[in-house]
């Protein structure tokens, strides 16, 4: 090889080795700048979603955003991956060359996540739909609005088109917004298509497909019923028979883990008068130093496991759902395998649950034991996981004194005002001095603020170590509400009896309002001539 | 590494274990024994220059006349500087237009979930990765010995068959090679 030839490579082979450097420049700036997050990551979009981003991206830029900023992006899960139908789905209509159905269901979400899927299922949360039909309903059904349809009793001036008032808005805006709704399609006789008429297989398939026959449609598209859909509820009843909406918490399109991991995502539903826990932890210390040291905490860190990942505060998911070093990091989608009392009703219960997931109302010692161990669980178990997660960061002599404190609170508000003010509302309705109708007598809105507002706050105060509403907002409004309302409104009620003649009916509740009253916390109360 | 391998190790790692010292050590390595290393090998490279003087390319044309010489100072020095110089300022051009950005805070907790070294490691790295740890580890450490010992191989090369230019194309599949490792290791993602 002559030297001008080797001078010739030389000059090619450096040439190279500069445009090299130039493109492996190129490439790491590239990757700084992402890592840095001054650029965004570019989102490969999968081929079978394409289409759907380029459309969606002009009539609904937000959406395809939030999709874009999302780890199923990031992973290459696209539109249809979700959003797919089966042929034969009663959702299911055909858009732009694919079978789509709009909600997307536990189910759909289950086909990658199947664990998630089975442990949410078996949760209260699954079951939060079930609410529908029960007292609180009747408050929101029937005092709050109206069960059937009304019309407006004057002009809405501007509004012409106000020609009929939907008694179910607050059911429909409030109470099914958090718990779910039965899905509904509209059909073309008027009625409506639920879970109930489509009768789905383990698929989610209908076996009643004769009547998707039924279902109107506008350019194929199925016509939900607005009372029932959107909705995000937690214990949403979709039309494949499955319960509950993975949005409730992640949210759509973004389908965030970061999100339901911190508390304000529970305080949509988890707030207010009757159950005010997002309030309740803001207040306690775990909420004060989460709001210091929320940037530190990691969120977005794959697994997020407590005391690996962080450990500056937890959230109600740290608690109730996350991992932790104490169990592995495993995850749970079902926040009662950590939660040893229910709150919710009038007297809490020990959280025992039977196969089903159901609390355990049975008062024979050897029968729950038996429903326990039949695949139930039982509320020791459930404190003991809890407790792992409180010793990452407290000893366990503290958590078990905290404990006592606990289960001393709560146990003294059944014994002294919530099994008493039971036994009384239980006389008068047996001595026919109330109604069987809810809510029409005062004494009956009294005893439910008693118990499912107050008695909550002061019960979920003490579980999560918020001391101002386990006293001011709770116990003190309690006593208030017991011996300034609950006791007077029974013994005028016992007195009306009396007046009116029912002398026996009146001297029976009397008698039990007074073995109540003559017991020794309650003596205080009592006027001594 | 036989014999010296389990010495070497615990020489560089200040134990059997990554620890607490092994830091330090490193830092002590970089900081300051490389350091003057360097400056002894530059001294020696320089004074070795001095001695010899510094060869120029011979042509075809050239053949039979005597090699000609010509001298470090200044002819050589000022080559040097001026393309130093010329690098200095294409590289501050560079930096000033397509400024790299401090990546955020190290983080002990969270380990990123594709780890990369500098990028003049990548055709190390991506060498590593193409064979099992142990055809990696050996192959690698042979290439750099047979690096070192070129000079000599070179020799015996041309000892047995003079005029051989082998030397040339070894090195333009190895130039090659290395621009092929490095770009790959940077197009790919993991």
């Amino acid at each position: 090889m002559s030297l001008e030839w080797k001078k010739g490579v030389i000059a090619v082979l450096g040439l190279l080795f500069l445009a090299s450097l130039v493109l492996v420049q190129k490439l790491e700036l590239d990757r700084r700048r992402i890592e840095a997050k001054i650029d965004e990551a570019p989102t490969v979009v999968p081929a079978a979603s394409r289409q759907c981003v380029d459309c969606h991206g002009q009539s609904t830029p937000g959406l395809v955003d939030h999709w874009k900023g999302s780890k199923h992006a990031e992973k290459g899960v696209g539109c249809i991956e979700c959003h797919r139908a089966e042929p034969g789905d009663a959702d299911g209509f055909d858009h732009y060359g694919a079978h789509v159905a709009a909600i997307v269901t536990p189910m759909d979400c289950g086909r990658c996540h199947p664990d998630e899927q089975k442990e949410f299922g078996a949760s209260h949360h699954a079951k939060a739909g079930n609410i529908l039909a029960s007292l609180d309903n009747l408050l929101a059904e029937v005092v709050e609005g109206s069960r059937s349809p009304m019309n407006p009793h004057s002009p809405t001036p501007g509004r012409p088109d106000v020609t009929s008032v939907n008694g179910l808005a607050s059911v429909e805006i409030g109470c099914k917004q958090c718990h779910g709704s039965k899905v509904a399609m509209m059909g073309k006789d008027g009625t409506l298509i639920t879970v109930d008429d489509l009768k789905p297989d383990k698929h989610g398939q209908p076996t009643n497909p004769a009547i998707l026959a039924n279902v109107a449609r506008r350019d194929g598209k199925p016509l939900m019923d607005t009372g029932t859909w959107p909705n995000t509820g937690i214990g949403r009843q979709n039309l494949d028979g499955s319960l509950g909406s993975c949005a409730a918490c992640h949210s759509r399109h973004d389908f965030s883990a970061r999100r339901a991991r911190q508390p304000e995502n529970c305080g949509k539903c988890h707030l207010g008068p009757d159950h005010p826990q997002k309030e309740i932890y803001e207040e306690s210390k775990h909420g004060v130093a989460y709001r210091d040291l929320k940037d530190q905490m990691n969120l977005d860190s794959r697994d997020w496991v407590l005391g690996a990942d962080y450990s500056q505060a937890p959230t109600c998911a740290t608690c109730h759902m996350s991992g932790n070093l104490r169990n592995g990091g495993k995850v749970t989608h079902d926040p009662g395998e950590r939660i040893s009392w229910t709150n919710r009703p009038p007297v809490s219960l020990a959280m025992d649950t039977d196969k089903n997931h159901s609390v355990i109302k049975e008062s024979d010692p050897a029968k729950r034991a038996a429903l326990v161990a039949d695949g139930g669980d039982g509320w020791q178990a459930k404190r003991q996981r809890m407790t792992d997660v409180c010793m990452h960061c407290h000893t366990q002599d503290y958590v078990a004194s905290f404990y006592t404190q606990y289960d001393d609170l709560v146990v003294l508000f059944n014994e002294k005002f919530a099994k008493p003010g039971q036994a009384i509302v239980a006389a008068l309705r047996a001595q026919a001095l109330l109604t069987p109708k809810e809510f029409d007598e005062e004494i009956e809105w009294t005893w439910y603020y008693l118990w499912h507002h107050e008695g909550r706050r002061a019960r979920h105060g003490a579980s999560m170590m918020a001391p101002d509403y386990a006293h001011w907002h709770g116990m003190y409004e309690v006593a208030d509400r017991f011996y300034m309302h609950f006791i007077p409104e029974a013994r005028e009620l016992a007195a009306h009896a009396a007046a009116e003649g029912k002398q026996a009916q009146a001297d029976a509740v009397t008698a039990v309002i007074d073995e109540i009253l003559a017991r020794p916390e309650h003596e205080w109360s009592v006027k001594k001539q | 590494m036989p014999l010296i391998g389990g010495v070497l190790k615990r020489f560089l790692l200040a134990g059997d274990e990554y620890n607490s010292h092994t830091l330090s050590r490193f830092f002590v390595l970089h900081g300051a024994v490389l350091p003057v290393a360097m400056v002894v090998l530059i001294g020696l490279h320089v004074s070795l220059i001095r001695l010899h003087g510094v060869a120029e390319m011979q042509f075809r044309s050239d053949v039979g006349t005597a090699p000609r010489h010509f001298n470090f100072f200044p002819d050589h020095l000022l080559t040097e500087l001026t393309i130093g110089l010329v690098l200095m300022v294409v590289l501050c051009v560079l930096a000033s237009l397509f400024p790299v950005p401090i990546g955020p805070h190290a983080d002990p907790l969270s380990t990123p979930e594709v780890i990369k070294p500098e990028w003049f490691f990548y055709v190390a790295f991506r060498w590593l990765k193409l064979f099992s740890e142990r055809v990696a580890f050996l192959s690698l450490g042979a290439i750099v010995a047979t690096m070192a010992a070129w000079p000599f191989i070179d020799a015996f090369i041309r000892r047995k068959r003079p005029g051989s230019e082998a030397s040339v194309f070894i090195g333009i599949v190895a130039v090659l090679a290395i621009l092929g490792l490095t770009v790959w290791e940077a197009v790919v993602a993991h």
